[in-house]
């Protein structure tokens, strides 16, 4: 349904209830995704509304080249990393505001909680979440679609503009990073 | 095998987040952006008042120009004032030159 030509074409007239019908379907993608980028649970809720509000107004320009679902994870990925680059300018303004002298505390990053993850697995899905956010930026990209978001190799090739051996090639990239950064913390 | 354990440590926690549950995002969510939205349609629904304010502003501020130009036009005119009073003057000196030839000529005659 949400493919169909003519239900785009209901969103590109503005009508309320296929947009409405867009946002219960995707929301929670949409969610997770921004979730697993910034690891702000305070703003998330925020950045989703963004894009949402992004999707909205920008329909109507949606040429339909790729699919409704690839595009809506191309606008949250982007609204994802601007909000990122915004609280690292931020953290850049405070250090230096912190070395001329003014009093500001250094808040140490709380360590990222993420809601969906059982029980058993939150410890080291917080440890995870914190070494992924040292990895480059399309690796990171590939590896959250990829673990979190269950996408299929062909589906993220589609998003990030690239084919599924580059992607394949990403991902163990990623692995491989990850390996390094996670081994000095269990060999403490 | 020490090392084995903090590989298959290492391996669990890449892994841990293969099953997130996505639906755990807020309840709230759905109402908070519905209301949200509704705003921004609001917005949205204005440009011809947009439209409209831009080309007053743009009206009133034209009108503004106007009027500084207007006012800057005294001062071309005092100064052509000044030029003709100088010619004025001038031509008295002329005229008084005349004066003078034509007492030259008188003299002559004389």
């Amino acid at each position: 349904m949400s493919e169909l030509p003519e239900y785009i074409q209901l969103l590109k007239n503005g009508d309320q209830l296929a947009f409405n019908e867009l946002v219960e379907k995707y929301q929670h993608k949409v969610f997770n995704t921004i979730l697993s980028i910034t690891q702000h649970n305070e703003d998330v809720e925020d950045i989703c509304q963004d894009v949402f509000i992004q999707i909205f107004r920008s329909i109507k320009d949606f040429r339909g080249d790729s699919k409704l679902s690839t595009w809506i994870y191309r606008v949250s990925l982007s609204k994802a990393f601007e909000f990122e680059r915004k609280k690292k300018a931020q953290k850049r303004i405070n250090y230096f505001k912190n070395v001329i002298g003014f009093d500001i505390n250094e808040m140490q990053v709380p360590d990222f909680n993420h809601p969906g993850i059982t029980l058993q697995n939150k410890e080291k899905a917080s440890i995870l979440f914190k070494a992924m956010k040292k990895l480059p930026e399309n690796q990171r990209i590939a590896f959250t679609l990829i673990k979190a978001e269950g996408l299929s190799y062909q589906e993220v090739g589609e998003i990030m503009n690239k084919s599924v051996k580059s992607i394949e090639g990403l991902i163990q990239r990623a692995k491989e990073n990850l390996r390094t950064i996670l081994k000095p913390y269990y060999l403490k | 095998m020490k090392q084995n354990e903090t590989t298959n440590l290492i391996e669990d926690t890449i892994n841990s987040i293969d099953s997130i549950n996505r639906a755990e995002a807020s309840p709230f969510f759905s109402r908070r952006l519905s209301v949200k939205l509704k705003n921004n349609q609001r917005i949205n629904a204005m440009p011809t008042q947009k439209y409209l304010y831009v080309m007053a502003t743009s009206l009133f501020l034209l009108l503004f120009m106007n009027t500084l130009i207007l006012k800057q036009q005294p001062q071309k005119n005092e100064k052509a004032i000044d030029t003709t009073s100088y010619k004025e003057s001038f031509s008295d000196l002329y005229n008084l030159n005349n004066n003078s030839t034509y007492y030259y000529d008188d003299y002559k005659k004389k």
